[in-house]
């Protein structure tokens, strides 16, 4: 795979040391964790069954007192060799036994502040029994303050899994021909994303085929997410109609406008403004997220849905931008691009050609 | 566990299982709401909130495609449901970062919303306040919830909303727990899709094939034939011939399952497949043992043999009125007395929207917990006993089973290659 060298005990120690920065800073003594991204990131490993959300369930414990992360899980098997083995507890169905567990852990009773990363009625009721000097604090919140700047290594796990999402979306989209199902190519997507060492899907897949096909899709591999969106006309005669240039121009001034309103220092309300302007602009919908250990904060459209607008972007923070351009209901030409925030504008990591006669030439199916 | 609440249609599940008729959804959407809204009332909830993808699908009949958790979180299909009216569905938005989620056909337009994922105070007293007009602007007595986020956890009492904020859980397990005839369909319908799918992949399965190529044959082949997702990472695990290779569980047998890899399969590998994908929101759940580039050997097949063994025993012990705990003494009366399945992991679960919910058979909730589950008409669950010869590796294999008025039916039609 081309790319950076990802130092994996760098990249585990670096995550656990955001981790327990963020939890200081929120005052927190230690997180309580269940949400798998999360459980990701303080222990390494890979998890089985990310798909879908489960009800809250502790799996991670991150003591701050100690630095220690403890893991609770059905074995320590695949475990990495930084959670040491006497900091793997025992998973079990029985929630009151789990409660005991969880309490068990060494440092957790002496919390006064302890941060979860979701709840549910029972567990709310469990904890409260058996951590009961404890306040329970918004775990999440510290997490996505350690997870939001990325560090080198998980840069370059970006790259790896975007470099994924690219060589099967370009696979898909050389099965794009006259009368070609949606389905046949989400398959020869999902099959060449497998064989190329993507364990699970981020996003669903989205395909709708007409004259052009549009494609989005997002990959996982060991954890990451890689992510992108083309829109292609048929490509076994390639060929690139000027009203398809035209709207990939109007993309292009578009996306341009708003990738550089993702500078460090913009705040959230700064980037809404901007998916609105480059949603006037391009004549359809704009739109920007966080991208990491699969989908992150901050979750933007030209819409409002409450909160965190004094927010800002910082160097090394990584993003999907998205645009689409219409021309009508049914022809638009929609590309989403992934980029890094630095210092002087962003840094763009997706590499796979917008021209379709480019992308026949097999110039690049991949990063690097 | 409740009696069902709605009589369970036995004629129709028969006719469905002898034409394999294709699933009325409408019809199915309809029920489940029925069986949902009665739970409500026997549990004494006056609404509930559903955060948890499985009940939000159950409850607002949304189309929820396959994706990683991160992606629920920050684009969520959050449901609300009235004692007695149509739900609301929170769901994501038509433009924005995400591909819209359909909403259902029989949802009038002013009962889908935009979604609002309630992950900062600032947006869960948003979702709050959008939550209380379209209930009216009254305050609900007792409200269920199932799983929040912990700006809605700190938000929920003090918001007026609810008089009492109650577990939803209860009611929505009850609801789940029993089929109706269309969901069972679904899930015959999933159970199809994955066996057929498996007829292409076992060829691959020689010497030198890697676990990732079996997952590449195996996901496109399921997208063809019409599956939504794959819910359950594909799992070609290669297993060793002493537990001791693994690190332990809590009871000192093989840990399984272990993610898939780029991995090479070699010639008399013992590798234990598992698999789900969704149809309809309903999963399959597939399980054999595969031997690599060579037929299994006798101790292999004699394992098999005592697999069948407990398969059969467990299925014609399994009945309405039966309970979770006759399920268990009859796998291990078939297999001499010893513990036949996995017991960090279970003998059965139940199967629906979820890969694995309840009713729960020999987990370690224990003896107590298995004398209290009731099998009941219309429960759907997947068998997965386990044979092992420390030594030797072993055999597990998965049979998925709807339990009908006298008895069980298979819902998995898959032979046992290489062994028969």
């Amino acid at each position: 795979m081309d790319g950076p060298a990802i130092d994996a005990e760098r990249l585990r120690r670096e995550r656990r040391e955001r981790c327990l920065e963020a939890a200081r800073a929120h005052g927190i003594d230690a997180v309580v964790l269940g949400r798998e991204a999360n459980v990701t990131y303080v222990t390494g490993g890979e998890r089985l069954w990310v798909a879908g959300t489960r009800p809250f369930a502790p799996a991670a414990v991150v003591v701050v007192a100690d630095a220690a992360v403890h893991l609770i899980a059905m074995s320590a098997d695949g475990v990495p060799d930084d959670v040491a083995r006497d900091r793997v507890h025992f998973t079990t169905w029985d929630g009151e036994r789990l409660a005991r567990t969880l309490a068990d852990v060494p440092g957790l009773r002496a919390a006064r502040r302890i941060g979860s990363d979701g709840m549910t009625p029972r567990w709310a009721a469990s904890l409260a029994a058996a951590l009961p000097r404890a306040e329970l604090a918004d775990g999440e919140a510290a997490m996505r303050d350690a997870r939001r700047v990325k560090t080198g290594d998980e840069i370059a796990c970006i790259r790896r899994a975007i470099a994924i999402a690219e060589t099967a979306l370009a696979a898909a989209a050389r099965a794009i021909r006259p009368g070609v199902t949606e389905r046949e190519l989400r398959a020869r997507f999902v099959e060449v994303a497998a064989e190329s060492g993507a364990t699970a899907l981020a996003t669903p897949i989205a395909i709708a085929v007409g004259d052009v096909a549009a494609l989005s899709a997002g990959v996982l591999h060991h954890g990451y997410e890689g992510t992108l969106a083309r829109t292609w006309p048929c490509l076994t005669a390639p060929a690139d109609s000027d009203e398809l240039r035209a709207l990939r121009d109007r993309w292009r001034r578009a996306f341009d406008r708003l990738a550089t309103a993702c500078r460090a220092g913009a705040t959230l309300a700064d980037v809404r403004a901007a998916c609105s302007a480059a949603a006037r602009e391009a004549g359809g919908h704009a739109a920007v997220r966080g991208v990491g250990l699969g989908v992150e904060p901050p979750v933007v459209t030209a819409a409002e849905d409450g909160g965190g607008e004094d927010e800002t972007l910082a160097a090394g923070m990584v993003l999907a931008v998205e645009v689409a351009a219409h021309a009508t209901d049914e022809r638009r030409y929609l590309a989403r691009e992934v980029v890094v925030v630095g210092p002087e504008g962003v840094e763009l990591l997706t590499r796979l050609p917008h021209d379709p006669v480019a992308l026949t030439r097999g110039r690049s199916g991949s990063a690097g | 566990m409740p009696s069902a609440p709605t009589a369970f249609p036995s004629d129709a599940i028969a006719r469905a299982a002898r034409a394999e008729l294709a699933p009325d959804l409408a019809r199915m959407r309809r029920e489940r709401r029925a069986r949902l809204q009665a739970e409500m009332a026997h549990a004494g909830l006056d609404a509930l909130l559903l955060l948890g993808r499985a009940n939000a699908v159950y409850a607002a009949g949304v189309a929820v495609d396959g994706a990683d958790a991160s992606f629920g979180h920050h684009f969520p299909a959050i449901a609300v449901v009235p004692a007695a009216s149509l739900p609301h569905l929170f769901t994501a938005t038509p433009h924005g970062a995400a591909p819209a989620t359909p909403p259902p056909p029989d949802l009038p337009p002013d009962h889908v919303h935009r979604a609002i994922a309630p992950e900062s105070e600032g947006a869960a007293r948003a979702l709050v306040d959008r939550i209380r007009e379209v209930l009216g602007g009254t305050t609900v007595a007792r409200l269920g919830v199932d799983q929040l986020t912990m700006p809605l956890h700190a938000l929920l009492p003090g918001s007026g909303l609810a008089r009492e904020i109650a577990d939803a859980t209860p009611a929505t397990v009850a609801a789940r727990v029993i089929k109706t005839a269309d969901e069972v369909a679904c899930l015959r319908r999933a159970q199809a899709t994955n066996d057929r799918a498996m007829e292409d992949v076992l060829p691959l399965a020689r010497p030198g094939a890697s676990q990732s190529a079996l997952s590449a044959r195996f996901l496109s082949r399921v997208v063809e034939l019409g599956a939504d997702a794959s819910l359950v990472d594909p799992i070609w695990d290669v297993v060793p011939r002493f537990s001791r290779e693994r690190a332990p569980t809590a009871f000192g047998r093989l840990f399984f399952p272990r993610p898939s890899a780029a991995r090479r399969l070699a010639e008399g590998d013992v590798v234990w497949v598992d698999t789900g994908i969704a149809c309809d929101g309903y999963v399959s759940d597939f399980g054999r043992t595969w031997v690599v580039g060579r037929a299994p050997s006798a101790r292999e097949r004699d394992q098999w043999r005592r697999w069948c063994a407990v398969r059969d025993a467990v299925i014609a012990a399994t009945r309405p009125g039966a309970t979770a705990a006759g399920l268990t003494r009859a796998a291990r009366a078939a297999d001499g007395g010893g513990t036949p399945w996995l017991e960090h992991l279970y003998l059965a679960h139940g199967i629906g929207l979820d890969s694995a919910e309840m009713p729960l058979v020999g987990s370690d909730l224990g003896e107590s917990f298995d004398e209290a589950v009731v099998l009941a008409e219309g429960m759907t669950i997947v068998l997965e006993p386990v044979i092992w010869d420390d030594g030797h590796a072993g055999h597990r294999a998965e049979e998925m089973l709807v339990v009908t008025r006298d008895g069980c039916e298979q819902l998995t039609h898959h032979g046992y290659a290489p062994f028969e």
